[in-house]
């Protein structure tokens, strides 16, 4: 069964949190934190959770702990930064399981690798010309996929360090919309499938010849996208949860109680327990158990 | 013939001589004496018994002589005229037997009546005597018992003890040789000791009374030589009231209020003890007064026989009401619902003077038959102020005190208890009657020391002072930065509504120099309103949008751009900031709901607002919030990527320094202006 936890940024004030719509989102990046969802870390292993928050740093806490009172983090790593004048932001991470490492969105438009056995930033990929957004791991090569603000999508190796393919996503007329911006919000990949969006509408790619196949048309820009089995779930702004098929259709559009979709996380383990729960602009984090409709919501008291 | 006369004649003393009877009185005096007759003296002689028998043997011969004659008659008359004679004779003697024997018989009796009457007298003498001998002695014994019980009247006077007798008497007195041996003499020795002491003694007395006279005199001559300085002092307290002015102590004012103050019911006596107190030791600005009228406050309390007469006065005068004309039932109702609202005549006068000259007056009234306290405010300002029309309710005496501390809306009674007696009476709650009576709220009935729990009637609940005493400086407190900061508010409006946000120097340095943006209207809207908007909703779920609030409409605009900002006003300004929600009108409409920017915009003006703060005590802060919103907009507009579907230049060139232009998942743009370089930045 997963387990759910949510860490909230304790520099808000309290009578304001709810204003301030904390967006706690499970299993990415937040801007006020975020946490990985236990679904996607073994059961029997007390894995860390590493944490970041739009500081420059990553905090990790263990699994076990942090249902405790007085928890503190397990460790907590600042990536080298250029400038003083300006501490950048981590975006987003990515954990790979297998190989115990972390991507890293960086702010200042670099993707970083922080390996978790050493400790070390392993790789620092740059290329990107304004900041990056999101990252998401190829699932057999150790390939980097990064979407960032410039409106590219690079494909990065980390056994070479360097770019392999750059897909300029608002040159593209089929999905680029200017009025709205040319910025990469949400990326996924899998197998040689990507799916990406943001300013552009979202769009299925193919990887290898880096071709767009399917524009989505949804109007607004989307946040956070995955595969799941045969569909693309997409959520952005507008409160409702997206279920697109892979030829483009819209299978279904789901009601939220957030306002705008920042995140979305799946239990990828059993089959049988479908479980995705869903959190925006909302103090509200949405939980389904089928996809077809919400099954209850989770509050803070 | 004869003998018929005879019978005829009476029976008549008759003379032995024979001569008749008749004689005059005078010759019967001393014939009387002669007058004896025979029969006297044969009475004595002749045996009764035997004359008895000659009676009847004489009354048997008459009767047979009359037989005789009667036959001798019947047989006839000539013949036998000579025996008739001689029986007639012979009945004649008879008849003179016959009277005789009368006579003894009379004389018989007569000296046998006259025997009995001597006897019968001397008994009657002799018994009497006796009495008389009885009557006597019972006399005498009494007077023997009279005498006996005679107590002299020397026994009713205390004589000392024998034994202080022979001690203080003087020996000529006390005669100690005779007395003791006499008793009687040594009663009459005490007797006259007492007695000399007895003058002595009163000799004293005289004495005592003549000084008692003096002294009663010199009294009377103090005491109205007492009563006339009673005048004169009262003169020299007059004289010394402008001296009391001068010096700045008026004990004549304070001791007038004292004496007034006995009058008021305890809560509010407790409230102008404490205020009194606090405004002596800590707070010179706050002036205690207590106006309205005593003798009202007075009759209140009449002693129960003159309320009684007054009952009955008033049974009578109703009496004839009701028979005059009925009163309807609305007014009956309407008569009690007065009644249990009704007021104590006395109420105490707060006035809160602040540095600036403004005074802050406050009544506190006491409701009599509800024991709650309501207060009524208003306000003086030094200067006349120019009336900004937003302003308009910010100094209303309704809503100036509202929610002091937070919660405490004034509204409903605080008095649990008081709900029971509205039912009787048909009032629904207090809010209705809170224009002419006050507002009830709790934090006046904590100054009056009334304590209401929570949901639980009590049965009395008496004015403590110690309660009141600990939330006099808190309230005093609050209530001056109240009146304070509704009055900069009243100011900064009529700046506000002119288009000009007022920044003081010292906050200068939280904006850049030239902002573009301006702030082109200013408005109050009511609730209903503010709750419409389709953009507070999070607001007012979020609780923080209530009707005790106050809630004002600004629009700020640039270029075709138009900022909508709805500001819910906590009455708790400036502890409690004002709540911004915006809404963009600028090539679509934009809010908090789908667009990020816009909800860092708002964050920034109600999360980040202790920086807005500005000088102490922080009345700037809504204007410093709105001169942010204004110096956001420009960021905003200024950093919006140039869409190269449309033709032509920006509308807004950049002229904000900015380091990035976007940051973070959310791509938020710099809001955050840093001083003194000038340039902005993201949080």
């Amino acid at each position: 069964r997963p387990r759910l936890l949510v860490g909230l940024d304790r520099a808000a004030p309290p009578e304001r949190q709810r204003r301030r719509n904390p967006r706690l989102e499970l299993g990415r990046a937040g801007p006020q934190g975020g946490t990985q969802n236990s679904p996607n870390l073994p059961q029997n292993s007390p894995r860390n959770i590493p944490k970041f928050t739009l500081k420059w740093e990553i905090r990790a806490w263990s699994w076990a702990e942090l249902g405790r009172k007085g928890c503190r983090e397990l460790w907590t790593r600042r990536p080298p930064c250029r400038s003083s004048l300006e501490v950048p932001e981590i975006n987003g991470l990515e954990v790979n399981q297998r190989d115990h490492w972390v991507a890293l969105a960086g702010g200042d438009g670099a993707v970083r690798v922080l390996d978790l056995e050493s400790g070390a930033f392993t790789h620092e990929l740059r290329g990107h010309q304004d900041l990056v957004h999101v990252v998401a791991l190829r699932e057999q090569l150790p390939q980097v996929l990064s979407g960032g603000e410039d409106g590219t999508v690079r494909l990065w190796d980390l056994r070479t360090g360097a770019q392999v393919q750059l897909i300029e996503v608002h040159k593209y007329q089929e999905c680029s919309r200017p009025q709205l911006g040319k910025w990469i919000r949400c990326l996924a990949t899998e197998s040689d499938w990507m799916v990406c969006g943001g300013g552009p509408a979202l769009t299925l790619w193919h990887l290898r010849s880096g071709t767009p196949t399917t524009v989505f048309g949804l109007a607004q820009p989307q946040h956070h996208a995955l595969f799941h089995q045969d569909l693309v779930l997409s959520g952005g702004v507008g409160p409702a949860l997206h279920l697109l098929q892979l030829s483009g259709d819209v299978r279904g559009k789901v009601p939220v109680t957030p306002a705008a979709l920042r995140s979305l996380c799946l239990h990828p383990r059993s089959p049988e327990h479908q479980v995705l729960t869903v959190a925006g602009n909302s103090p509200k984090i949405d939980v389904f158990t089928n996809l077809g409709y919400r099954a209850f919501s989770l509050s803070f008291t | 013939m004869s003998s018929e006369s005879s019978k005829k004649r009476k029976p008549k003393v008759i003379r032995t001589d024979g001569a008749p009877a008749e004689g005059k009185r005078g010759k019967g005096d001393t014939d009387q004496d002669v007058r004896y007759y025979s029969e006297e003296s044969e009475v004595d002689l002749r045996d009764p018994i035997k004359d008895y028998e000659l009676y009847r043997e004489t009354c048997q011969e008459l009767q047979r002589l009359m037989a005789e004659i009667q036959e001798l008659k019947s047989r006839g008359i000539k013949e036998n005229a000579s025996e008739i004679d001689e029986r007639r004779v012979q009945s004649c003697v008879h008849f003179m037997t016959l009277k005789k024997l009368n006579r003894l018989a009379h004389i018989r009796l007569k000296k046998g009546r006259d025997q009995t009457h001597e006897a019968k007298q001397k008994v009657d003498a002799y018994h009497l005597q006796l009495q008389n001998l009885l009557y006597e002695v019972m006399h005498l014994q009494k007077e023997i018992t009279k005498c006996l019980e005679f107590k002299s009247k020397h026994e009713e006077i205390e004589l000392v003890s024998l034994e202080e007798f022979y001690k203080e008497a003087p020996p000529e007195i006390s005669r100690p040789a005779i007395t003791l041996t006499e008793p009687h003499q040594q009663t009459l020795a005490r007797l006259d000791w007492e007695l000399e002491q007895r003058k002595r003694l009163a000799e004293k007395y005289k004495e005592c009374l003549t000084s008692k006279e003096k002294i009663l005199k010199e009294i009377e001559v103090k005491k109205e030589y007492l009563s006339s300085l009673q005048p004169r002092l009262n003169s020299i307290m007059q004289a010394s009231l402008p001296v009391q002015e001068y010096l700045f102590m008026p004990f004549d004012q304070a001791h007038k209020q004292y004496e007034t103050a006995r009058h008021l019911p305890p809560p509010l006596y407790v409230l102008f003890v404490q205020a009194s107190a606090y405004g002596q030791a800590c707070d010179k600005k706050l002036v205690v007064a207590i106006e309205g009228s005593v003798e009202e406050a007075k009759a209140l309390y009449k002693p129960p026989e003159d309320s009684q007469d007054d009952e009955s006065d008033s049974d009578a005068e109703e009496e004839q009401t009701t028979k005059r004309r009925r009163p309807t039932l609305g007014v009956q109702l309407d008569d009690k619902r007065k009644e249990m609202l009704k007021r104590h005549p006395l109420s105490v006068t707060l006035d809160l003077k602040c540095k600036d000259d403004n005074v802050l007056h406050l009544t506190f009234h006491y409701l009599m038959n509800l024991n709650v306290m309501t207060v009524k405010a208003k306000v003086t300002t030094a200067m006349e102020m120019t009336t900004a029309i937003s302003a308009g309710d910010l100094l209303s005496p309704d809503s100036l005190l509202n929610c002091l501390y937070p919660g405490d809306h004034g509204r409903k009674t605080p008095n649990p208890a008081n709900q029971f007696q509205f039912d009787k009476v048909g009032i629904l709650t207090l809010s209705d009657y809170v224009t002419e009576l006050g507002h009830p709220y709790v934090w006046v009935q904590k100054l009056g020391g009334l304590h209401f729990p929570k949901d639980q009637p009590q049965h009395t609940v008496a004015a403590d002072n110690s309660l009141s005493a600990s939330h006099m400086e808190l309230t005093v407190k609050l209530l001056r930065s109240r009146l304070q900061s509704r009055l900069a508010l009243h100011k900064q409006f009529a700046s506000l509504e002119h288009g000009v946000v007022p920044v003081s120097s010292e906050c200068q340095q939280l904006f850049p120099t030239k902002i573009v943006s301006r702030l082109v209207k200013w408005t109050a809207i009511p609730y209903e309103d503010y709750a419409e908007l389709p953009y507070t909703k999070d607001v007012i779920e979020a609780g923080l949008a209530e009707d005790t609030h106050l809630y004002y409409m600004a629009l700020i605009e640039r270029g075709t751009a138009k900022l909508q900002a709805a500001v819910v006003l906590n009455p708790g300004y400036s502890t409690l900031p004002p709540v911004f929600s915006l809404c963009l009108n600028w090539k679509g409409e934009r809010n908090s709901s789908n667009d990020d920017n816009i909800r860092a915009m708002e964050s920034e003006v109600n999360v980040y607002y202790k920086e807005l703060w500005g000088p102490k005590p922080g009345y700037q802060l809504l204007t410093n919030q709105l001169q942010r919103l204004c110096m956001v907009l420009d960021v905003y507009l200024e950093t919006e990527p140039h869409d190269p579907s449309v033709e032509g230049p920006k509308e807004f060139p950049q002229e904000k320094m900015c380091l990035r232009l976007v940051r973070g998942p959310l791509r938020l743009k710099p809001f955050k202006f840093n001083y003194p370089q000038g340039f902005f930045s993201h949080r």
